[in-house]
This record gives C-alpha cells, structure tokens and sequence, in this order.
C-alpha cells in the first residue's frame, strides 16, 4: 500500500508553477519521488513517501520534518497523507474547514496543530474502501466538473458519504463515467499515477587537487578530463552547451572565474577543451590552484545530424567546422572582435555598416541598440528589397575607408598629396552629396568607429590621379575644407 | 611524339605533360588520400583577362595567392575580393582580417559578396592575427581568406609563412595575402605571386578601371607575364 503526502501551499506567488518547483526540489531530499502537476493537483506538491517512512522513525516525525524545513523558507502549507494521491489531494484542500466533525465522531483520524499548519493523516485502511476521513469531505475535494457538483449540489448531495450511498451502477448512467472515475481514484479503485517531477539537470562538473598546483600540464589535464565528463552529460541530456563557466578556486587568492561563448550548441568534447585550452593558453593564474569547476551555464538542444555512410564532401559537416571556427577566434581575440557585417541603409558611409558580434559574450546584452533608431527614414527603407535597390544605385564605394577623414590642407586643385607623395588628378567624378542625420546628437557611435557622429554635409567626389589610383575625397560643406575618406585599393 | 610537327608545339605538349604530373602527383600531397582528395578545379579570378594568362586558367583551392600593390588606391584589393567572391560562389565563408579597422565592407557587397557569407576578424596584435590567419585557412568551411599581414608593422617571416601554406593545403581554401610591393625580393610559399600597377582609365568617366597584373611567380607558369585587365563596378551586380 502506497503512503502519499500531499503538501497544498497556501503562499503561491505570481508564478505558481516556478514555486511549486521549487518546493518540489527542496522536497527531494526526503524521497526520490516528487510529483507536481498544477492542472490535476493545483497548488500542491505531492510526495511518495511509501519507502522512506521509517528512515525517519515513523510518518509523523516525517511529516513534521517537512514541514519544519519548507515552514522556514515561509512556505505557508496544510499536508495531509494518504493511499492516493487524489485522497492525500482532498485531504490536505478540504480536510480542515468541513471534516473536522466528522472526523471527531469517527475518532480514526488524526489532526494535529504543528505551527500554522494543519496536518491530516488518514490512518491505513484494512480494506480498500473509502477511508473514512474522507466521507465527510465536500464534493469538490473529489476534482469533479463544476456543472456535476452543481447537478449533485441540487439533488442534495453535499460530502462524499451521501455520495457513496447511492447506487453505483446508476451514478454512470446518471452522471457520466467521469464522477465514479474521479471517486474511484480517490479511493484507490482506479490507480493514478504520481505527476512525477525531475529537477532540470545540473551541467556541473567538479574538479578538485590533492593539493594545490600552479602546473598548467596539471591543470589542463584536469580542465580536459573535466570537460570530457561535461561533455558526456550534455550529450545524454541531448543538449549543446552555448556557455561554459568555468571557476578555478585558488587558496591564496579571489577564484578566477573564465567563461567561454558558443555560436552553436555543442556537445563535442574535443571542441570544448580546445577553447578551453585557447583561453587558458593567454591567462595568468592567480595562485596555486585547489579545485575547479566547469559548468554548462547555458544550453540549447543539439541538433541532430545524421550519420553518413560514405562522407563524400564536406558540405554536411561545413556548418560544425565553421561554428569551431568561430568559437576558437572569439574566445581567444575577444567577442567584439569577431563579427558580421549589418548594412544599414544610412547615407552616411561611416554608418552605413556595423559589425555585430557573433558570439553573444557576457558584454554584448544591448548590442550598438542606437543604430536600430538612425532615424525614421531610414527604419522605413530597411526592408531587404529596398536596401538592395538602395545599394545598386549608390556610386561605388571605396574598400578601405579612413576610420578618420584625413585633412588635406592643399586642397586637390590638379595636385593631390598623400602619404609624401604629390600625384597629379587627371580625373574627378562627383559630387555625391551626402547631407544626413541632423537628427543624431553628438553621441559616440560604435568602437569601430571611433569619432563623434553629428549630422553632416559633404560632397563626395572620385578622383583618379596620373597613375591611375583612385582615392574617395570629400569637401565639408559649410566651410569647404577637403578631406581623404577612403581609397579604392 | 613523332606526330607533333615542329618545335613550339612539342614544348607546349611537354609543358602541359609536366603540369599533368605535378598536378596530379604535387610532392606535398603524397599519401594514402591521395585518391580520396581528387585535385579541385580551378576557380576563376572573377577577371577574365587574368583567368587567360594563369595556367590552370584561375586560382586552385587549397594555395596562397599573393597580391602585391605598388601605392594605395591601385585596385589590388578589389582584384582579390573579385577572387574571393569566385571562391565562395560554390557555399563557404569569406573571412577578412582587419587590424587596421579601415576595411569598408560595402564595397565587398557590391562585388557580390553576399553579407551573410563575410566574417570579419579584428585582431588586436600581430600574433592574435597570425593566429587567426592560420585558424581561418585551416577551417574547410572558409572559402576564401582574406588578410593583409604586412600591415601596421607586420612581417610575414618564412616559417609563419610556410604554415599558412600547410594550413590553406588542409582546409581546402584560397588564401589572399594582400601585401606590399617591398616584399618582392622575399621567398615566397605561395603558389602564385602577382603584381598589380594601376594604369589610367580609358573612359571619361573613370569606369572601367584598368590594371596591369605581372605574375611574378606562378606554379606551372612560364616566366614572367603581363597581363592588362579591366574591372567596371557595374558588372558585378548585387545578388
């Protein structure tokens, strides 16, 4: 005979189901087998207690350890145990307010006062007829359909023992298979399971020296054995890790805490300790080291690739190389140094593209957010169709283009100098004239380009010197200063 | 033999004889994959002019393709991203190494580079961007790599050079090495070594741009060559 304890709590917050997991955690560490399911048993956290009552000596002391423990994290809480899940359920919702007279008169069943909490424990029962605590609970402790309680209601029947009174085989023909299902599984007639619950797995592995090493063979070592075993738990779990935290405790000093970010989930060992290896490789160790911990902070589900028989080609595997690709180049120069370009349809050319890093690293929450609102012209024009439109007509760009226009004091009437060298232009293609965002402040835009943005009025002209180079120069509008902005190298 | 009539034309067979053997036999790929890893076609430059003066009529997977500009300004980049884009035409990444920040991505899109294909890496010193040069043209999944090591004060010594042939050989890549004309005299591992002059446009309005390409070194070449070509941005429409 199966001992369920039910614990209904009374304190549920604003987001039941995260609260009713974390009772449901805490209580795992009295029995393996927790169950919560807010649609069938709302607000409750059921636990099967069958094998564990006499390792505590006995349900009560049990029963009062729980609730100690979940009493003082201010969990507000009524437990009830009994066979069924369903009946533990009636027991600890309905138990107190309309059973306590019935249950004087009976004298079987036991409620006592521990703190603010009400416990019912409903006593074993010789043969599986209903428990008799549990005739005098209301009909709605029996999970019924409204329109049945208020069908019932109406005919006079109010607990569970009028209820029981009548007629089996006419309350299924009356009223629907559902109402001697729901009875019956109170009663123990029809068996129901137990929601059980599993807390996500933990992605954490754990590491610790005989004694302390400043050896990086020793401790590499122990980073790739640790990440070997992460890497098998992820892979049971199906889940690719997209951060690895990793935390090296040192005794002397502060833990040296090393995260590492992944374009793509992966649960590929080899790959995990070569990033590893790559940011250990270009860091100095605090001190001796005592223990380290590697722990998949974040994960996603790996996706599933199919396995070839002949692998001709390597366009399958194309998409794995490139995200270790990617991996190894961020974390070794840095998130922000490894990007893609985002082309912006701004007439400016310093902004019209960005890069964006691929990695999400720790630092890249609100990634250059300001340039989404360059302005309401040019949000409109930013479908795709439009920008390629937008694109095609533009005057060629140059390919390298001066983080800072460069100043040319003489101007480029015939001669043009740059670099110590004086070259004649035979040729000047222009203007382009480039007159935009006014609506910017003068704010700092991006560590690519490094200069402060205001809006400007250019005139932008090609212009090809005897030896057939060709450099992008502008003049400044308002006062005519020429400036080099790029080269078509 | 017998059959070929007269003189040229006996070397010519006998120069494409020798670029059989050493394509199909190249010294540094001898070992059991040697009948799994057929030799890769050829990719073409992206300028017809030049795809006529090279061998094997475009650049072959798998090399280092030196590109040697005489000032800025000249179109050498252009002429590299032209092969990239060839390169990447057939799926793969195309990755840029920047250090100095100037590259201006745009104009690689209007060369049809599409932006999604483009990774572009900002090292911050000389050994993260020798690093990351030999990470990307080992990677098979890069199409092209594309990088200029000589900038602000970087040498490309012969050993770093020597791995980055090995790394391009096992990836499968093109590596573009955008350098300066100084490095002429240097001992080269690339396959290909070309020199670009700009020459003056014969249009008006600038467009077509015109270049001069010496192929200084060229595997399975014949000397020295020179070879005029065009680019005219309009040619190479958006994708």
């Amino acid at each position: 005979m199966k001992r369920i304890l039910c614990l209904r709590i009374e304190n549920l917050a604003a987001q039941p189901i995260a609260a009713l997991q974390s009772v449901a955690a805490e209580c795992k560490q009295f029995t393996p087998l927790v169950g919560i399911d807010p649609n069938v048993f709302p607000q409750s956290v059921l636990l099967d207690i069958t094998n564990v009552i006499h390792l505590f000596g006995g349900e009560a002391a049990l029963i009062q350890r729980i609730l100690g423990e979940l009493q003082a994290r201010g969990w507000r809480l009524r437990a009830a145990a009994a066979n069924t899940p369903g009946a533990a359920w009636a027991l600890a919702g309905y138990g107190k307010a309309e059973g306590g007279e019935g249950r004087k008169g009976r004298g079987d069943a036991e409620t006592r006062r521990h703190g603010d909490v009400e416990i019912t424990s409903s006593p074993l029962p010789a043969s599986p007829c209903l428990p008799s605590p549990l005739s005098s609970l209301p009909l709605e402790s029996l999970r019924l359909s409204e329109p049945t309680v208020a069908l019932l209601h109406s005919l006079g029947v109010w607990q569970i023992r009028q209820l029981e009174a009548l007629p089996r085989r006419e309350l299924s023909s009356r009223f629907g298979p559902e109402l001697l299902d729901c009875l019956d599984r109170v009663t123990g007639r029809l068996s129901e399971p137990l929601p059980a619950w599993e807390p996500p797995p933990q992605f954490e592995v754990c590491w610790s020296a005989e004694f302390s090493t400043t050896r990086r063979e020793t401790i590499e070592a122990a980073l790739s054995h640790l990440a070997r075993r992460l890497a098998a738990l992820l892979n049971r779990a199906g889940r690719g890790a997209m951060r690895l935290e990793c935390l090296l405790k040192c005794n002397l000093s502060e833990p040296l805490q090393v995260v590492v970010g992944l374009f793509r989930p992966t649960a590929w060992a080899n790959h995990l300790v070569q990033l590893l290896q790559v940011r250990f490789e270009s860091l100095q160790l605090p001190g001796p080291v005592d223990s380290i911990r590697l722990a998949a902070a974040s994960t996603a589900p790996l996706e599933l690739r199919q396995q070839e028989m002949f692998s001709e080609g390597q366009t399958r595997a194309e998409p794995r190389h490139l995200a270790g690709l990617i991996d190894r180049l961020s974390n070794r120069l840095g998130h922000t140094c490894v990007t893609q370009i985002r082309l912006v349809p701004d007439a400016q050319p310093e902004l019209a593209c960005y890069y964006a890093p691929l990695v999400q690293g720790i630092e890249a929450g609100s990634r250059r957010a300001r340039f989404s609102t360059a302005g309401p012209r040019a949000r409109r024009a930013s479908r795709p169709s439009q920008r390629g439109n937008a694109t095609r007509l533009l005057p060629p760009r140059p390919l390298r283009l001066l983080t800072q226009p460069l100043r040319l004091p003489g101007g480029i009437d015939g001669l043009f100098s740059f670099g110590g060298r004086q070259q004649r232009i035979v040729r000047r293609v222009g203007p382009e004239r480039i007159e935009t965002g006014w609506w910017r402040g003068g704010h700092h835009v991006g560590q690519h380009v490094p200069m402060v943005v205001v809006g400007v009025a250019r005139d932008y002209y090609r212009i090809e010197t005897a030896a057939g180079r060709c450099y992008w120069v502008f003049r400044r509008l308002p006062d005519g200063p020429w400036f080099l902005h790029g080269m078509f190298d | 033999m017998a059959d070929i009539p007269c003189q040229p034309l006996r070397i010519e067979a006998l120069r494409q004889q020798l670029a059989q053997w050493e394509g199909a036999m190249p010294w540094r790929s001898q070992g059991e994959n040697t009948s799994f890893s057929p030799r890769k076609p050829a990719l073409s430059s992206g300028c017809p002019q030049l795809d006529q003066a090279l061998p094997e009529k475009g650049f072959r997977p798998g090399t280092l393709v030196e590109w040697l500009f005489c000032a800025e300004g000249d179109g050498t980049a252009t002429l590299a991203f032209l092969a990239a884009a060839e390169g990447c035409r057939g799926g793969g990444a195309v990755v840029v190494l920047d250090r100095t920040g100037e590259f201006y991505p745009p104009a690689v899109v209007a060369q049809g580079i599409e932006p999604a294909r483009l990774i572009v890496v900002h090292p911050g010193n000389k050994a993260d961007h020798a690093w990351a040069l030999d990470q990307a043209l080992r990677c098979p999944a890069v199409a092209a790599v594309v990088a200029w090591p000589d900038a602000l004060d970087g040498k490309l010594d012969g050993r770093t050079f020597r791995r980055l042939q090995l790394a391009v050989e096992q990836g499968g890549g093109l590596g573009l090495l955008i350098r300066p004309e100084g490095v002429r005299g240097e001992p080269s591992w690339a396959d290909m070594r070309l020199l670009v002059e700009s020459l003056p446009s014969p249009s008006p309005y600038g467009w077509p741009r015109r270049m001069r390409v010496v192929l200084l070194r060229c595997r399975g070449g014949r000397g020295e060559q020179t070879v005029e070509v065009e680019i005219d941005h309009e040619t190479h429409p958006l994708s």
